[in-house]
């Protein structure tokens, strides 16, 4: 066990330097670097030469690379070029409006996906697994930024239940209990169009594991000993067919995480994603590659985690 | 009728394979033993393959090509692969549907293309500006009053179009990737595997995204290109996987016994009976594709508004008086792209079917 958790975690260290290698070519791909927006066009070039050569502009990539990499290291991940603010600050609230995002559709997944997934396993093949059956294989097909459209057509708009955009509504002051009903009122649009087509998934996992592992042996000698129907399904068949699921919940979170850019968008709401755009399209591109980074540095982490879960709660990977 | 003309070409090219492999083994037996023979067999191939498994052959006494050799004629003879997924199609009345409308949709939309003027449709004309579906423009105009219904047509072309290049590029290497790696195995695969891990772990839309902004010369090809060299990672690993267990069957052992080179068995032996699994994953990527090309255009990083797709008619509805009073503009582009993934996703769900016997219909 722990050896396995060592081997992987080996694996993830040539990961992490592969991945700020290539966000650092991307960054010295975009145009402008460290000087942009610190200097106004009437310096003479020869000055801007020597400002260029104090800052280690015109080292070598792999000293700059190395430098690059000792700064970030030690905190600073550069300055915006176009708020004039160290990155860090920038992400600073976005990064936490994401979190929330995605806590909460992480929350809705779980919480009506495994439910849809028992029901429909338990009594497959009936009525009401036709309609999950049906809904899962729609869902399947829906884009989730055509599903997001629509809900904020219908209950932002037509029916005007809750607010159309922003993480906060205007006036309330932080720390209120009228603050947090705000937030949370804002929330619940856009992480319902994302956990309504995640959990599609979920549900298809463990509807296939609930019907597979019914037909298993141990099942029939549960029935056998005299446990009662409930207690087969809470006691032991669903504890074997939610393993996956558990260890999936790496890559999950690091899948929502990443994928919020499309919500994001559509419901003006101010995370990490409509951040990286934003600053793509202002060409703010200091911020753009720290965000990719810390993007990459979640999938890394994520996978991670699930390895390890999953070698935890299924002994036959760890062989390898 | 095309399919079963082409059942017709391939059991004649069966039965012609059949013919020449008699014809060989007949000439064997008439050339000295040391041709067939299996222990010289071994030697000469002891020393390019030595984890090959040599209990059958060191069974043979000398001289046994040719003896109790099957009478290959008679045998009962399986359907050809064609022929069991077009059984599976019709079987599946759903995904037979499904065919017929995107058989229809494809063909009147690149039919219709070509008299189709883009370059009309896409221009601005300040007159006709937001307009509700009327005589003149069957499904409205947008904010710049060009034809929706023009845009629309075009659009689904270019996003057929993309969806399958993009297919095209990243299966194809997806599979080659993958049938090298899985068949050599060993230092090779571990390697090439770390690779695809890596490619997996990468934001894939935010490169995409900086790629968009910072290529210079900017057209369907560079785009699909972005998009191929971060999608094939899935069929890498699929095929990888497959292949692996294949090249352990005894077909794979006797050809590679028989001296043929690694790259012959790979092209002409190992992939040709993966071309089911091939197909499956084409079409489930195909769907997918079409769907991550209006994503990024839909949040303005996929094709420009001069170049409309059925992402770009949907990025009109980001505006709120679009979304909620201009319908005209984005629904049809909507119901589009789901009925598209929806027949794409219903005909790879038969083809996959069809290639896991279990799970048949027909």
């Amino acid at each position: 066990m722990l050896k396995f958790t060592i081997r992987r975690l080996i694996i993830s260290f040539p990961q992490i330097i592969l991945l700020s290698i290539l966000v650092f070519f991307l960054g010295s791909l975009m145009p402008g670097d460290a000087l942009s927006g610190l200097i106004d066009p009437t310096v003479p070039i020869e000055q801007i030469e020597r400002l260029r050569e104090q800052m280690g502009l015109n080292n070598p990539w792999y000293i700059q690379y190395r430098d690059w990499m000792f700064a970030m290291l030690q905190g600073d991940f550069g300055t915006s070029f176009f708020k004039q603010q160290p990155v860090l600050d920038v992400i600073g609230d976005r990064m936490l409006n994401t979190v929330w995002l995605s806590l909460f559709s992480a929350v809705l997944i779980y919480l009506i996906g495994i439910p849809l997934g028992l029901v429909s396993g338990r009594w497959n093949d009936s009525p009401l697994d036709s309609l999950i059956t049906g809904y899962t294989y729609l869902g399947f097909a829906t884009p989730t930024f055509i599903f997001g459209l629509v809900l904020l057509l219908v209950f932002g708009y037509t029916l005007g239940w809750f607010p159309t955009g922003g993480s906060v509504g205007a006036g309330v002051t932080p720390g209120t209990f009228e603050y947090v009903v705000s937030k949370i009122q804002h929330l619940i649009l856009p992480s319902f169009a994302i956990a309504l087509i995640g959990l599609v998934g979920t549900v298809q996992y463990l509807r296939s594991g609930i019907i597979e592992t019914k037909q298993k042996d141990f099942i029939t000698l549960a029935r056998a000993k005299g446990v009662t129907e409930g207690k087969v399904y809470t006691r032991h068949i669903f504890r074997n067919s939610i393993l996956p699921i558990a260890a999936f919940f790496g890559y999950e979170i690091t899948a929502l995480l990443g994928g919020s850019l499309f919500i994001e968008t559509i419901y003006g709401y101010p995370g990490m994603g409509r951040l990286f755009l934003e600053s793509i399209s202002i060409r703010d591109f200091s911020v753009a590659n720290v965000l990719i980074l810390m993007y990459g540095m979640l999938a890394i982490i994520g996978t991670l985690l699930s390895d390890i879960i999953l070698s935890i709660v299924d002994p036959r990977i760890r062989i390898k | 009728m095309a399919n079963e003309r082409e059942d017709k070409n391939r059991m004649n090219g069966n039965q012609r394979d059949t013919y020449n492999f008699n014809e060989e083994s007949e000439n064997k037996e008439h050339t000295p033993p040391e041709k067939g023979d299996a222990f010289s067999l071994r030697d000469k191939d002891s020393s390019e393959s030595k984890e090959l498994d040599m209990s059958v052959k060191a069974d043979l006494p000398h001289g046994a090509v040719g003896h109790g050799a099957l009478d290959m004629k008679n045998l009962p003879r399986s359907k050809p692969g064609w022929k069991i997924i077009f059984e599976e199609l019709v079987s599946d009345k759903l995904a037979l549907f499904s065919l017929i409308i995107l058989v229809i949709i494809t063909s009147y939309v690149f039919g219709l293309t070509m008299f189709l003027n883009q370059a009309a449709i896409v221009k601005v004309d300040l007159f006709s500006i937001n307009q509700p579906p009327n005589d003149d423009f069957r499904l409205g105009t947008d904010y710049g009053g060009r034809d929706i219904f023009g845009q629309l047509i075009i659009g689904t072309r270019n996003s057929l179009a993309i969806g399958f290049i993009v297919t095209a590029l990243s299966v194809g290497f997806g599979v080659v990737y993958g049938v090298v790696s899985g068949y050599f195995g060993g230092h090779i695969d571990n390697a090439m595997m770390r690779v695809v891990d890596f490619f997996m772990v990468l934001p894939f839309l935010m490169i995409v995204v900086v790629f968009v902004t910072i290529v210079p010369s900017y057209d369907i090809w560079t785009f699909s290109l972005i998009m191929a060299a971060f999608l094939w990672t899935g069929t890498a690993r699929l095929i990888r996987s497959v292949a692996m267990q294949e090249k352990e069957l005894d077909y794979i052992n006797a050809s590679r016994t028989l001296g043929s080179s690694n790259i012959k068995i790979i092209f002409t032996q190992l992939m040709p009976n993966m071309v089911g699994l091939i197909i499956v994953n084409a079409t489930l990527s195909l769907a997918a594709n079409i769907g991550i090309e209006s994503g990024l255009s839909f949040i303005g990083f996929g094709f420009p508004e001069s170049t409309p797709s059925l992402g770009t008619l949907m990025a009109y509805a980001i505006q709120t008086q679009t979304l909620q009073n201009r319908w005209w503009i984005w629904a049809p582009a909507a119901i589009l792209i789901l009925i598209l993934m929806l027949c794409v996703r219903n005909i790879g769900e038969a083809f996959r079917r069809a290639g896991d016997a279990r799970q048949r219909n027909a």
